[in-house]
């Protein structure tokens, strides 16, 4: 198996260079390139470039060319045999991590490739190399549509194409879903999984030792994802644990394995619990913990977690939710009236249709204690989850 | 004299512009000055490289991205070259020394302690010596 795709390695003046880049490109695409602003970043970056690397500076020096090429249009070619096994290797080039390889190979051949799909992987590949802000750049000038229509052909002709293009086609089309009817996703995932098996059996039949890691997870998950919508609970279970057999620090898929299982099996709560030791950044952990934590009657712990999960963030029903189970908590530990009534007031500022949290209010300020409160169960919590966090585990 | 490079702006005559951003130096940025206005012998002053492709790829004129990719200087800019000798520490012209900091960068500074007005002098002086060299 191939060792995991690291993201680069940035200096403070690699750092300077690309922002000078990304501000300086900026303005020449305003018509500023000869105005005081332009000179400053030129000044600003005089000290940088001379402590760059020649591999530092190659890299500069591309991103500048990519960025140049956004406001150019080059001579739209068709897709060739050629083109199609360079895209195919810029594909791989990507998933080993090597990021320089895979943008040169797409700066070389994007006249024959859709301006989309340059644009969706070059920005895959800057998110994936630890630059969120060069990735937006290009993100932000991809046509979903364009993008899908790329990902398509390469679907339906998979047998064709490496596992690596694969599963990056099968994500956008998996995210593709989201905008689509329930049955219209529905199609997108039934037409997903046949192709997720054979790739992943095929990838698991060639050489073991030629596996690429991070694409056999990706599949893995993706499938889980597919299963899951499909109802195939028991088959995303599988799927998420194979894929953490491969990566066991993988906190998206402990997420995604606690979802399911929260409410049935006590599994769950050492999935969250790991994933947080693992330092995601996913709210639900915190969230499923929170409710756990309050229907177990520790209510200390239950505060804990939805101070955590209000700080990390949600949806405003989320965070209404988990603000109203914090002035529940919050009740138990007797904390001051004060206290209470202002954890009530922001689940409800969060969500004013959050009628339950006006009911618990208003049992709270009557209250003869013991409050007989309202929540939700297990399985009513897990199911408004999933419905919400699916596709942002997947993206 | 040692053969340099600066990306400079350019009069009539073809030759550089005598400015504090062409040929010339920017008080507290370029040089630093002491409570006289005189130059401070710091190994700081003007800018320059041992070939115009050295240069921070943000100066370099947009039209020879051909040569250098990613070039970003304005199209109002050119690379000037004076100079035959090696790029290493040593006289440049009167009163001034050329102050290498890496292999691909120096300035050229006072030879010694200089008021503000005599250094920028000795920097115009060398007008006549630039060529346009984007070759």
């Amino acid at each position: 198996m191939t060792t995991d795709p690291k993201p680069l390695t940035m200096t403070p003046s690699y750092r300077a260079m690309v922002r000078g880049t990304r501000e300086l490109h900026q303005l020449i695409a305003e018509g500023k390139d000869d105005s005081p602003e332009a000179d400053a970043i030129r000044d600003a970056t005089d000290g940088p470039w001379q402590a760059l690397s020649e591999v530092e500076r190659t890299r500069v020096q591309s991103l500048s060319e990519d960025l140049y090429s956004l406001a150019e249009s080059p001579t739209a070619q068709s897709m060739n045999p050629q083109a199609q096994a360079r895209l195919v290797e810029a594909f791989e080039a990507k998933n080993r991590g090597e990021w320089d390889r895979a943008l040169d190979l797409l700066r070389r051949w994007r006249a024959h490739i859709d301006p989309s799909l340059v644009n969706y992987l070059r920005g895959s590949i800057w998110f994936e190399a630890g630059d969120p802000e060069t990735a937006a750049i290009f993100l932000k000038l991809v046509d979903p549509s364009a993008a899908l229509k790329a990902a398509t052909e390469i679907l339906q002709r998979h047998k064709e194409f490496s596992p690596d293009a694969i599963a990056l086609a099968a994500k956008i089309a998996f995210q593709s879903a989201r905008l689509k009817s329930e049955t219209e996703a529905n199609l997108v995932f039934e037409q997903l999984e046949p192709i997720l098996k054979h790739t992943i059996t095929r990838m698991e039949k060639d050489d073991p030792t030629a596996i690429n890691g991070s694409t056999h997870v990706m599949l893995l998950s993706l499938l889980g994802f597919v299963y899951d919508f499909l109802g195939k609970t028991q088959a995303a279970l599988e799927c998420y644990s194979a894929a953490l057999l491969i990566d066991s620090s993988n906190d998206a898929l402990y997420v995604a394995r606690g979802m399911l299982l929260y409410g049935s099996s006590a599994r769950s709560i050492t999935d969250f619990e790991t994933a947080i030791q693992f330092g995601t950044p996913l709210v639900w952990p915190y969230v499923m913990l929170a409710h756990h934590h309050l229907l177990s009657g520790r209510f200390e712990e239950c505060r804990r977690f939805c101070e955590q999960a209000i700080r990390t963030g949600a949806s405003a029903s989320v965070m209404s939710e988990v603000c109203e189970w914090m002035a529940i908590a919050q009740t138990h530990l007797i904390f001051p009236p004060d206290f209470i009534r202002a954890s009530f007031d922001r689940a409800i500022q969060f969500d004013p249709s959050n009628l339950r949290a006006k009911r618990n209010l208003a049992a709270f300020e009557a209250a003869n204690r013991p409050v007989a409160w309202e929540t939700r169960t297990a399985s009513a919590i897990r199911n408004s989850g999933l419905a919400e966090m699916r596709y942002a585990i997947a993206a | 004299m040692p053969r340099v490079f600066r990306v400079m702006r350019k009069d009539a005559d073809d030759k550089p512009t005598v400015s504090p951003t062409s040929l010339g130096v920017r008080p507290g940025i370029d040089v630093d000055l002491d409570a006289q206005r005189n130059v401070l012998v710091n190994g700081k002053g003007m800018s320059v490289a041992p070939d115009w492709r050295d240069i921070n790829v943000t100066r370099i004129p947009k039209r020879l991205r051909p040569q250098v990719p990613g070039a970003g200087g304005s199209n109002n800019t050119f690379c000037f070259r004076t100079g035959t000798g090696p790029f290493q520490q040593g006289a440049f012209s009167n009163r001034l020394t050329l102050e290498p900091d890496s292999a691909i960068h120096g300035n050229v500074a006072p030879a010694q302690v200089a008021p503000l007005a005599n250094f920028e002098a000795d920097i115009a002086a060398t007008r006549q010596d630039w060529q346009e060299d984007e070759s």
